[in-house]
């Protein structure tokens, strides 16, 4: 049934219009990736409202093309600059680096490509397969249900930074909060507008987005200063891997794209996440173990495919279950509610165009991302050289046309403002504004559910745990929660009950 | 991030939670059966009020233990000794001001000649030395949402006495 819903509608994805939504896509993204600061969330707010026009399969295909074509572009910039395009690029530079140091650039570049296509095929399949497992669960989906998901949905999220988990949970009751801004649901009563006609509505979710990712990472970048940086050259002939550098890729590259798609499933930073266990992988098993740091392909070949499975990975919870696990993939979730799909059980049933579309465009945006990162690799490396004083004005204008348009309103763009210094403060104080985003985005859903259920059941608080499926969605938000206070507890015992270590790396 | 700052964090968010808590206090709860619009805010405001406090217990927590070890306290320094040492804080600010302004010149300036404007100033901003580059780099900024936002989405921006 899944496979013959999936031949028919990856002629959806070759539409043309929808080919040339992948190939935007991809090329935004891949020069997303490609420069340092503005991250793949931030791309995908700013383009949320050109996709309205394009409808909803049009506008997914391109944003999902920016979101996993920034994962080829971040190992460009790691590979010649030594400096990551994105977080799950870090580790990249510590072998790419010293490959392009040693003259072969060109090789780490094309190992990083191969790796990323071979890694984000697999993850496609392996997403095709495992979607629609999870999605037939569909019909024992009830409001009960649904408020225990957004429940289980915040427990297993509060590791979504990979930091503390207080200041992840506080960021989403934030993000609730501002998800109560308009008419509730139910009755219909206006709340926390404080008169103000444009927010009774609610708050735009692009207006926050565009100004939490896209105008705080301005002034940040204003603040900071960042100069254009040098490059290491590298030549189209260059471009070709030896025999042995392929040789000793291929594992590498199985490995990670397996191991990434796993971690893809998690909550969290999945994406880096994974190209750090590929590279302790790697190194783990090599009998070779000090050529790492000093350029070995394998450093490169596993955590470029492991990062790029994780991003395929990453889409299972959030078509299946409508839970974003990634910053990114918040943002898209958005991006989805804005285009009138609600990503979650019902996605297949309801949408299977989109969902098969976007499937579909996966494959193709791959073949894609390989033609543009292996020849074009050269141009996209000069952009690194880009200076500020032309992208900063770019980017500022993109944020406030694009909030304005959503809305027609300039109380938006001022909310964006709002939204952007107080990200721009929140990253001065060690707040990543990801969590506030999934708040923002599960608010409607979490209080709309829970008051339908206690309408139903007549007040009983009973039905959200009357259905096994509640039971087992409870039983994992207790595992999130309790797990990491018994390991912890564990680890305290083990070491005698002391206080806090200290580890001292370094010699002696 | 450092006690200090975790300590004003938690603090403001603090205060926060317990702004919202009390503001949303004054929207109707209802019954069990049938929830009022205030149930899912009040939730929300209790919750982050709690998760705040603990955060600041911790941090305060964390300052006691740290007190003796401490490096001497700094003298708090002016504010504008501080944009001195720090001339990129002041240039996000000067932008944050310029934004400002170039929202409510959108009105009567109209958007394109308030975005020309703005961007001339972004770039300015940013490091740009000379006139032709930003004066150029802004014009083309115009005719592309022009031709994205009107041409192609017709989406209607705010007009002002020129066009």
């Amino acid at each position: 049934m899944f496979q013959s819903g999936f031949s028919s509608y990856i002629l959806v994805a070759l539409q043309p219009g929808n080919v040339l939504a992948c190939f935007v896509g991809a090329l935004v993204g891949t020069l997303i990736g490609v420069l340092p600061g503005l991250g793949p969330a931030a791309a995908m707010a700013i383009a949320i409202p050109l996709t309205l026009k394009l409808g909803p399969t049009a506008g997914l295909i391109m944003l999902a093309g920016i979101y996993y074509g920034s994962m080829y572009g971040g190992s460009t910039t790691s590979i010649l600059v030594n400096v990551p395009g994105e977080p799950a690029s870090v580790v990249t530079t510590l072998d790419g680096y010293q490959m392009a140091k040693k003259g072969r650039a060109g090789a780490a570049l094309a190992v990083a490509a191969i790796g990323s296509f071979v890694a984000g095929s697999f993850s496609v399949v392996a997403l095709q397969f495992f979607a629609p497992l999870l999605a037939r669960t569909a019909l024992a989906f009830g409001p009960a249900e649904y408020f225990v998901l957004t429940v289980m949905g915040i427990a297993l999220l509060s590791n979504l930074t990979g930091k503390s988990r207080t200041r992840t949970l506080i960021l989403m009751m934030v993000g609730l909060m501002l998800s109560a801004v308009g008419v509730d649901p139910i009755g219909g009563l206006e709340r926390f507008s404080f008169g103000i006609e444009s927010a009774q509505g609610g708050l735009s979710f692009i207006a926050i987005t565009t100004g939490l990712f896209g105008i705080a990472e301005v002034l940040s970048v204003l603040a900071e200063g960042e100069k254009p940086m040098e490059v290491l050259p590298v030549r189209f002939r260059e471009l070709y891997p030896n025999r042995e550098e392929m040789k000793r890729s291929v594992g590498p590259m199985a490995r990670g794209s397996v191991l990434g798609f796993l971690i893809g499933l998690l909550p969290g930073p999945a994406a880096t996440m994974a190209s750090f266990a590929s590279y302790g992988l790697e190194r783990g098993i090599s009998k070779d173990k000090e050529k790492f740091g000093k350029g070995a392909i394998e450093g490169v070949a596993g955590p470029e495919s492991a990062n790029n499975a994780a991003a395929g990975g990453a889409m299972i919870p959030l078509l299946s279950l409508g839970l974003p696990f990634t910053p990114s993939t918040a943002v898209l979730l958005g991006g989805m509610l804005l285009l009138g799909v609600t990503p979650g059980p019902f996605l297949l049933k309801e949408h299977p165009d989109v969902f098969w579309g976007v499937i579909g465009s996966f494959y193709l945006g791959n073949i894609m991302l390989l033609i543009l990162n292996l020849p074009l690799v050269g141009i996209f490396a000069k952009i690194v050289r880009v200076s500020p004083k032309y992208l900063l004005p770019v980017i500022l204008v993109m944020c406030a046309v694009g909030t304005y348009a959503d809305n027609s309103q300039l109380f938006d763009v001022w909310v964006m403002l709002g939204a952007g210094v107080v990200g721009y403060v929140m990253r001065k104080y060690g707040y990543e504004p990801a969590p506030l985003i999934v708040g923002l985005v599960l608010g409607p859903v979490m209080e709309r559910s829970l008051c339908q259920m206690m309408i139903i059941s007549v007040g009983d608080l009973g039905g959200l745990w009357a259905s096994t499926l509640c039971k087992v969605m409870w039983g994992i938000v207790a595992i999130s929660v309790f797990l990491p206070l018994l390991i912890r507890a564990a680890k305290t015992v083990r070491n005698g009950g002391g206080g806090e270590k200290t580890v001292t790396i370094g010699p002696g | 991030m450092t006690i200090r700052k975790e300590i004003v964090s938690s603090t403001v968010l603090t205060l926060f939670g317990l702004g919202f808590l009390g503001y949303a206090l004054k929207y109707p709860l209802d019954t069990w059966a049938c929830p009022g619009p205030g149930v899912f805010p009040v939730s929300v405001g209790g919750f982050l009020s709690l998760l705040s406090l603990w955060q600041l217990a911790q941090a305060l927590r964390r300052r006691k233990r740290a007190k003796e070890g401490e490096a001497p306290r700094k003298d708090p320094v002016s504010a504008r000794a501080f944009f001195r040492e720090n001339p990129g804080e002041r240039t996000a600010l000067v932008l944050i001001a310029g934004f400002v302004v170039y929202i409510l010149m959108m009105r009567w300036a109209g958007f394109f000649v308030s975005t020309f404007l703005f961007a001339v100033f972004a770039s300015r901003l940013s490091e740009s030395r000379g006139w032709w580059g930003p004066i150029l780099l802004s014009l083309g900024i115009d005719v592309f949402c022009y031709l994205l936002f009107i041409v192609w989405l017709k989406l209607n921006f705010p007009e002002g006495f020129l066009f």
